[in-house]
């Protein structure tokens, strides 16, 4: 190079020079600092991160290596075909080749870190949330969880316990109390129970089917043991309504069919027919219902004598 | 019509018309009340499908479990004369548009059988009842006593 160099380029040069001898500076007295505390065997990597250790080598020897093409450059040498470059060359696609594997490792390295710096493990790290036994453990001063008879017989030995021998109840469970309950109260409470039993009665449910365009929900469910003979009424409707035939009930469909409905065999709320009244304003009538009743007991389930549960038939 | 709060409702709508009629189930819904006489589905469903009430025949009306609720069928004809030609007789009894049949059943299969002995127009003259006996002659006897 015997021409002279532009000017920006000597000032630029000088510039570099400056903060290379500062960066040198610095990075000497790191490693001074580094080498002491290896000396001392501060820095111990025997439990560490193999992975780590072995970037920091490879990143070593990339440094050296590029140290050694540097001075070559330097000294106005060529470095074709040098051993170094095939080297460096192979460094570089190692350290590009082991990026995700640094990715993965991410979340381990950030605990150990904190761990380190905070001693404990973070606030949202997944560990935190195993199960702990412990917890399952009574913290109860004084008595264990295994004297719960004694305080039992404290609870019901000393009910007395009062001023002056007023008799106090003993508190075992927390009960509601309905005392300051006016009538008006009570009436209104009633009502709104009996209105909404009403309004979701099997009656009203028909009108909204009719009335509501609300999608239809078909619950499927089967009972195990009204199986057959759901499916079998089934069968039996829809061959009614579609050939428009009332089919002959025979006398042991009757009294089924009058068994489901006594009361020991399904209860009131079922047999009575909807008492919509409460729509209306009106209490409901507890009277009506205690005739009804009385009647279907009257009635009582008969014995059925003979062969018994014979499979329903069509009479055609 | 006396049951304001009595809703019809109809499925299964089908038209047929090889009987000449329109055939559907019913369902009344009743809640709280008794349920319907026929007389009065037959008006209301008249009213809903603009006929007279002549031509509707409703039945097989059934309470479902819990009350409330009755399904029954419907056969509406196109004319009262397609109903007299098709519908089964007992309905048109019911209509009082035919009349039952007097004499019992046993007189009936009587009368049949009476019929069988005889050939032709004869048949006609069978009685339906029972024959009645002629009057045996009071005959008197030279002796004057009497054998009835």
């Amino acid at each position: 190079m015997t021409d002279k160099p532009p000017e920006g380029e000597v000032t630029r040069a000088n510039t570099l020079l400056a903060d290379l001898t500062d960066g040198l500076g610095k990075a000497s007295s790191l490693v001074t600092a580094l080498t002491a505390k290896l000396k001392d065997g501060q820095l111990d990597t025997a439990q560490g991160l193999s992975f780590l250790e072995m970037k920091n080598s490879l990143l070593l020897s990339y440094l050296v290596d590029l140290a050694r093409v540097m001075s070559l450059k330097l000294h106005g040498k060529s470095i074709a075909g040098d051993a170094g470059i095939e080297r460096l060359v192979e460094l570089r696609t190692v350290l590009e080749r082991i990026r995700p594997i640094d990715q993965k490792l991410r979340y381990q390295v950030d605990k150990l870190v904190r761990i380190a710096t905070t001693g404990q493990l973070g606030e949202s790290d997944p560990l935190r949330f195993r199960p702990q036994p412990g917890n399952l453990a009574s913290r109860l001063e004084g008595d264990e969880a295994s004297d719960s008879d004694q305080e039992a017989d404290t609870a019901a030995g000393k009910p007395g316990k009062g001023k002056e021998g007023v008799y106090v109840p003993p508190k075992i469970t927390a009960v509601h109390y309905d005392g300051d309950e006016t009538a008006e109260t009570r009436k209104e409470r009633r009502l709104a129970a009996a209105r909404r039993r009403a309004l979701s009665s099997s009656v009203m449910q028909e009108l909204g089917r009719q009335y509501l365009d609300t999608p239809e929900e078909v619950h499927d469910y089967s009972d195990t043991y009204r199986n057959r003979s759901t499916r079998e009424e089934a069968e039996r409707t829809k061959y009614e309504e579609d050939f428009m035939v009332r089919l002959p009930e025979t006398k042991q469909d009757q009294r089924r069919k009058r068994e489901l409905t006594t009361d020991w065999s399904l209860g009131e709320e079922l047999t009575q027919r909807a008492d919509l009244s409460a729509l209306e304003g009106r209490l409901p009538v507890a009277g009506g219902k205690k005739r009804r009743a009385a009647s279907a007991a009257k009635a009582g389930p008969k014995r059925r004598k003979g062969r018994g549960n014979k499979k329903p038939r069509f009479n055609l | 019509m006396s049951e304001g709060t009595a809703t019809i409702r109809t499925r299964k709508f089908m038209t047929n018309r090889l009987l000449c009629r329109k055939q559907m189930v019913v369902d009344v819904l009743h809640p709280g009340k008794p349920g319907l006489s026929k007389n009065q589905i037959r008006e209301k469903l008249a009213k809903m499908y603009k006929v007279t009430p002549d031509v509707c025949f409703v039945f097989g009306y059934k309470n479902h479990f819990g009350g409330g609720r009755t399904t029954g069928f419907a056969l509406i004809y196109d004319t009262l004369d397609f109903a007299k030609k098709f519908e089964p007789k007992h309905r048109l009894v019911r209509h009082g548009l035919l009349s039952k049949p007097t004499g019992g059943r046993k007189l009936r299969k009587e009368r049949k059988n009476r019929m069988k002995k005889v050939r032709g127009t004869a048949k006609a003259k069978v009685t339906a009842g029972k024959k009645v006996r002629k009057e045996r002659e009071v005959v008197s006897s030279p002796t004057g006593q009497h054998w009835s």
